[in-house]
């Protein structure tokens, strides 16, 4: 039996038994918020790692499905399922705008569009007044489906959980899928692509708008959750950190987004209690460490490092991969 | 309707003044990128450190303004080819890795003011007073016309560098065909240096110019980094006219904004301008594709 599938399938068991094991609920917060990063980093990493286009906007999405759920529910008292295919439903459009927009450009140019989307947003949804301003939307209710509501961290835990298992699953479909195969056509050489008849436009915007969604979908859960939402929820400088998090942990493969998120929140977690300060100084200079020394992300440099000392043990097993 | 042409005048004056940083700022990125490629968004890092210098030498060292002025710009001429061996160097070839470079280096150096400093408001003393000048019913500060005179004299600095310097014209030679250039015996590394010690420098004046007329604060160089980047793309990456140009139209739009039409949305008019420009006309106002 493969050894990867072996582990893939020890670690979702451990995974489902993770709340019984943590007593202490500040971890399982903790736990809670690497889980979302990391929901948002894998799906980054669709338009970073496998298309090849930098997009600093991706909190954007998180941002705008947040604050469409919540005020949906919160100011007319929509049903919360109604609520979330609505806010699902605008993220789409907008990113289909978006998408129509930005992705006439490519490469620098393409980031440097994302990133006064980014800006623009944040500052627009600062002014308007019935979008809360700059305080945001406070008293946001707690997440409901179908009757069950959920309350405790555990109930979000098992949510974000099955929703990384399912983002991850469809990343995977999508990856061998005909698009995914254009999609790295695309990131190798786009101009070549297109000579070859890849329809680089419609592949491009399926790629933007999917990934866009998911975001957003998980901005709905995170309003509700944190039942608070504000122009930093899905500002600027949260696209840049999951952009980080996707070149830290290794762009272009399934599980490096998700250990960058993992390394990023741990870490900062972990240093804010010296000064943000040294946190975001911290994080540059891994930020170049990373692009300087490995620049395929840590998540590469792992698992080189898991090969090269598994060989002897995996020899004398007889296994190969 | 002399009151509405006064206004008009006044606004003109607040935009030249912006657009002045603004110009100084863009010309830097322009230079880098033109020449190297190198989306060098840590520029705007540097010259807030350009201005927390100015507050160093002359509110804690008890320095004048004008050595002041000269002391930045030496620290600049050495900090720029620093930033270029730590952050972009290593780096070689690999172009969108600069970016995330750039962006790390900006963070960097941000926090380490903030560390140096502190992330409260810090003020510098207006060297000459706060005297305003009448001329036409327009009022002038006289830092600002100072930060304008101080701009243009930079401009014609670096104009002469450029076309009537050895220097210059390798830095000119590299822009147009770096392999070219290496041909005939430029050094890419040589030239890098001279190119960040130079804007480095040029931001550092911009900085201790606009010091005293506004609050210090760590990040204060992220929002007019991102308008010079702005102004640099509209203009055309890359040409250096067509940065001025675009920070002047910047400057004195976003003047107008501010001062006449609508405070509130001045910021998110001047990056939907950005989006505009880059759909409709890619290569900027005066670029080549």
């Amino acid at each position: 039996m493969r050894v990867k599938s072996l582990l893939i399938f020890a670690g979702l068991v451990g995974a489902l038994l993770v709340p019984f094991a943590i007593a202490d609920s500040f971890l399982l917060f903790v736990i809670n918020t690497l889980l979302v990063f990391a929901i948002l980093a894998v799906s980054l990493d669709i338009l970073v790692g496998y298309t090849g286009y930098m997009s600093l906007a991706h909190a954007t999405f998180f941002g705008i499905g947040g604050y469409a759920s919540a005020f949906l529910v919160r100011e007319y008292g929509v049903s919360q399922s109604v609520a979330f295919l609505g806010a699902i439903l605008f993220v789409a459009l907008f990113a289909a705008l978006v998408g129509l927009a930005s992705l006439r450009t490519s490469g620098i140019y393409f980031a440097i569009v994302t990133f006064a989307v980014a800006i623009i947003m944040e500052l627009l949804v600062g002014k308007l007044q019935f979008l809360g301003g700059s305080t945001g939307l406070a008293g946001v209710p707690l997440l409901e489906f179908g009757g069950f509501l959920f309350v405790e961290f555990e109930h979000y835990y098992y949510l974000f959980l099955a929703t990384l298992v399912l983002t991850l699953l469809m990343k995977w479909y999508f990856i061998d899928s005909k698009t995914g195969r254009a999609l790295k056509a695309i990131r190798e050489d786009e101009k070549l692509a297109t000579s070859v008849g890849i329809n680089t436009t419609k592949y491009k915007m399926q790629a933007f708008v999917f990934a866009s969604t998911i975001s957003g979908a998980v901005g709905v859960f995170w309003a509700h959750y944190q039942q608070f939402i504000g122009p930093e929820t899905g500002g600027f400088f949260r696209s840049f950190m999951l952009f980080a998090m996707v070149v830290i942990g290794g762009r272009g493969s399934m599980a490096g987004p998700a250990l960058g998120a993992g390394l990023v929140v741990t870490v900062r977690d972990f240093l804010e209690l010296f000064s943000p300060a040294v946190t975001n100084i911290f994080f540059g200079v891994l930020l170049l460490v990373v692009v300087i020394a490995a620049p395929e992300g840590f998540y590469l440099l792992l698992k080189e490092y898991c090969l090269k000392y598994s060989k002897p043990v995996r020899a004398r097993l007889g296994v190969s991969e | 309707m002399a009151d509405v042409l006064s206004l008009l005048l006044q606004q003109l004056f607040a935009g030249l003044t912006i657009s002045a940083v603004y110009a100084l700022l863009a010309v830097g990125l322009a230079l880098v990128f033109g020449i190297q490629n190198i989306a060098h968004f840590a520029h705007g890092a540097l010259f807030a450190l350009g201005a927390y210098l100015t507050y160093a030498f002359v509110v804690q060292l008890g320095v004048g303004y004008a050595p002041a002025l000269v002391l930045v710009m030496a620290v600049m001429a050495a900090v720029g080819p620093i930033i270029y061996y730590l952050g972009y160097h290593p780096l070689g070839e690999a172009h969108e890795a600069t970016l995330i470079a750039a962006l790390g280096l900006l963070i960097v150096i941000e926090n380490l003011i903030d560390e140096a400093w502190g992330s409260e408001y810090l003020s510098v003393p207006y060297p000459f007073g706060q005297e305003y000048y009448e001329v036409g019913g327009v009022s002038m500060l006289n830092q600002d016309i100072l930060t304008i005179a101080g701009a243009v004299v930079c401009f014609a600095g670096i104009y002469f560098v450029l076309n009537h310097t050895k220097t210059g014209l390798s830095m000119r030679a590299m822009a147009q065909n770096k392999k070219a250039a290496e041909y005939v015996g430029i050094s890419p590394t040589r030239v890098y240096v001279v190119t960040f010690a130079l804007v480095t420098v040029v931001a550092g004046v911009a900085a201790v110019l606009i010091a005293p007329t506004r609050p210090l604060q760590p990040a204060m160089g992220f929002n007019p980094i991102v308008k010079a980047f702005i102004a640099v793309v509209l203009g055309g990456m890359g040409s250096l006219l067509g940065a001025v140009i675009a920070a002047v139209i910047l400057g004195v739009t976003e003047a107008f904004m501010i001062g006449l039409i609508a405070p509130t949305f001045a910021d998110i008019a001047s990056f939907s301008l950005l989006i505009l420009i880059l759909l409709v006309k890619p290569e900027g106002l005066l670029g080549e594709s």
